[in-house]
């Protein structure tokens, strides 16, 4: 069997295995259900919440992608408290093959969800060419945030520390636009600043190219920083 | 196989050297004791060699060629037994091994299930990892290590923690993987496993090699050529080894009543250690 195939089937088997990440699969699925019948309902009764949906949105997209971060993050750590992640570092492996073997999964899966929800949320009528880029851009959080959260911690306790640290300052850039539009550009150092900032243009029908375009570029550098510091941490 | 010379290592933000100016030779089909307390370097000098740390000062050959010069292809020349099992708990014994197995050249892996009975295993192929006891999990690790065919293999303290059965049916394999002519690298703090596995031991303490030698040289060397006489009545007394068949005295010593034991003399390499070194390897009353 092939070896990224081999190594998914394992990750798959751990995280069904373990019955505090087998839920977190399922979360997605959560937010796909608040968005289509609670929050309509919500509007319903409230018609005020109806200006906010956006923002509702522009989390939901994140969080469905930090989802799949927060089930691979616990999954390495797991590897670095066991010491199995020592075995992968004397193994006839390249030590990127194994991150981008790891990570392009989770990538893919929180593409996926994040494009489903901004397809099938009944709001806004969104194409499916922007769709898709907003969603790959999130899907680059999973990565972005489980190297940054598996980087950071020794344990599962401290990643779960970290985890609720790195998923409040994920949405901290939502902050920005209920501020002057002089300051909103410093929440740019924060990468889902950039998925929200494409989210609104959509939805004003303006071009997302630019916030895209800084998006990626800005994401996968921090990738590429934090894969580099990961190589040199995880497998020792 | 293996050529170190003037092996120098600093861990990162490190004030002090871990490893300073290592020289050593290990010869293909050798057994080699890299033996010390703990913090002395063992573990830091294996991980270079099997190519987790890097940034080292000097020389490292093995098989003729540079460290830094061998490629993916060095892993599946080596395997490596560490010290703690480190398994997918979750998983298998199975699971683990074809999970891991899938990195190597199919040819070169040995079936899992004759492993697994060669090693007394048979009955936990499918069980988890989890539920195995810590004896069945450095067996494991033991597998692992060498179902890939490697030449070259790395052990680190193979037999701590484990009881005298378990330890012995180690030793008792890796023996078994030098008649198969493999080359075996082992760090340890056990006097007694490096004394009866070892082709040659070096003693390392503060990063620094003290002595290369054989064990039975070094203990010959260390120990007094006298033998010790006992006698059933309780009488003890010790002779020169030197024409011991000539000595009078201890052939009429000998006629005084019936023999209870003759020792030789010879030092343990736990003695030898200490006398070389200055150091302990554990402290007093510790499990060597």
């Amino acid at each position: 069997m092939n070896k990224p195939l081999k190594t998914t089937l394992n990750d798959f088997k751990l995280i069904f295995r373990t019955a505090s990440l087998r839920v977190f699969l399922f979360l997605p699925l959560a937010i796909l259900l608040v968005i289509n019948w609670f929050l309509p309902y919500l509007i319903g009764r409230y018609p005020v919440v109806i200006d906010y949906v956006i923002f509702v949105l522009m989390v939901s997209t994140t969080e469905t992608a930090v989802m799949f971060m927060f089930i691979y993050a616990m999954v390495l750590i797991d590897e670095k408290e066991t010491g199995v992640a020592k075995v992968y570092g004397i193994l006839p492996l390249k030590q990127i093959t194994f991150i981008l073997q790891r990570f392009t999964l989770p990538f893919l899966i929180a593409t996926s969800f994040t494009f489903l929800v901004l397809m099938v949320q009944p709001f806004f009528d969104f194409s499916a060419g922007p769709a898709l880029a907003l969603s790959a851009l999130a899907g680059l959080h999973s990565p972005l945030y489980g190297l940054a959260v598996t980087i950071s911690s020794k344990n599962k306790m401290v990643g779960l520390v970290y985890m609720k640290i790195y998923n409040l300052f994920i949405i901290i850039p939502l902050v920005s636009f209920f501020l002057s539009k002089a300051i909103q550009p410093f929440f740019g150092i924060i990468p889902s600043y950039w998925i929200f900032v494409g989210m609104e243009n959509m939805h004003l029908g303006e071009p997302i190219l630019w916030p895209m375009v800084i998006g990626f570029i800005y994401s996968l550098f921090l990738i590429f920083i934090l894969a580099r510091i990961f190589v040199k941490r995880h497998f020792v | 196989m293996i050529h170190v010379q003037n092996l120098t290592y600093a861990y990162p933000g490190a004030k002090e050297k871990t490893l300073k100016n290592l020289t050593f030779k290990m010869e293909k089909g050798e057994i080699f004791g890299f033996l010390g307390p703990s913090g002395a370097g063992k573990t830091t000098t294996q991980k270079i060699l099997y190519k987790i740390l890097k940034g080292f000062e000097g020389e490292v050959k093995v098989g003729g060629k540079a460290l830094e010069k061998w490629g993916k292809a060095y892993f599946e020349t080596i395997g490596v037994g560490f010290e703690l099992p480190n398994h997918y708990l979750k998983l298998t014994g199975k699971e683990n091994l074809e999970l891991f197995g899938n990195f190597y050249p199919k040819e070169k892996l040995k079936n899992i299930s004759e492993l697994f009975e060669q090693f007394e295993l048979k009955d936990a192929l499918n069980k988890r990892v989890e539920d195995y006891s810590k004896g069945m999990k450095v067996r494991l690790n033991f597998i692992r290590a060498i179902r890939h065919n490697p030449d070259l293999i790395f052990f680190d303290e193979p037999t701590a923690g484990l009881d005298p059965v378990n330890a012995h049916k180690i030793k008792q394999h890796i023996l078994k993987l030098k008649e198969e002519g493999k080359t075996i690298f082992i760090t340890t703090h056990n006097m007694s496993t490096a004394d009866e596995i070892c082709d040659r031991v070096a003693f390392i303490v503060n990063g620094e090699l003290r002595v290369i030698e054989k064990p039975s040289i070094l203990k010959h060397k260390h120990g007094q050529k006298r033998v010790k006489v006992e006698l059933k009545n309780g009488k003890m007394e010790a002779f020169e080894l030197e024409k011991l068949g000539k000595n009078a005295d201890f052939l009429n010593f000998l006629k005084k009543d019936e023999l209870e034991r003759i020792n030789t003399q010879e030092a343990t390499l736990e003695e030898v250690f200490i006398k070389v070194t200055g150091e302990r390897l554990a402290p007093e009353g510790g499990l060597n």
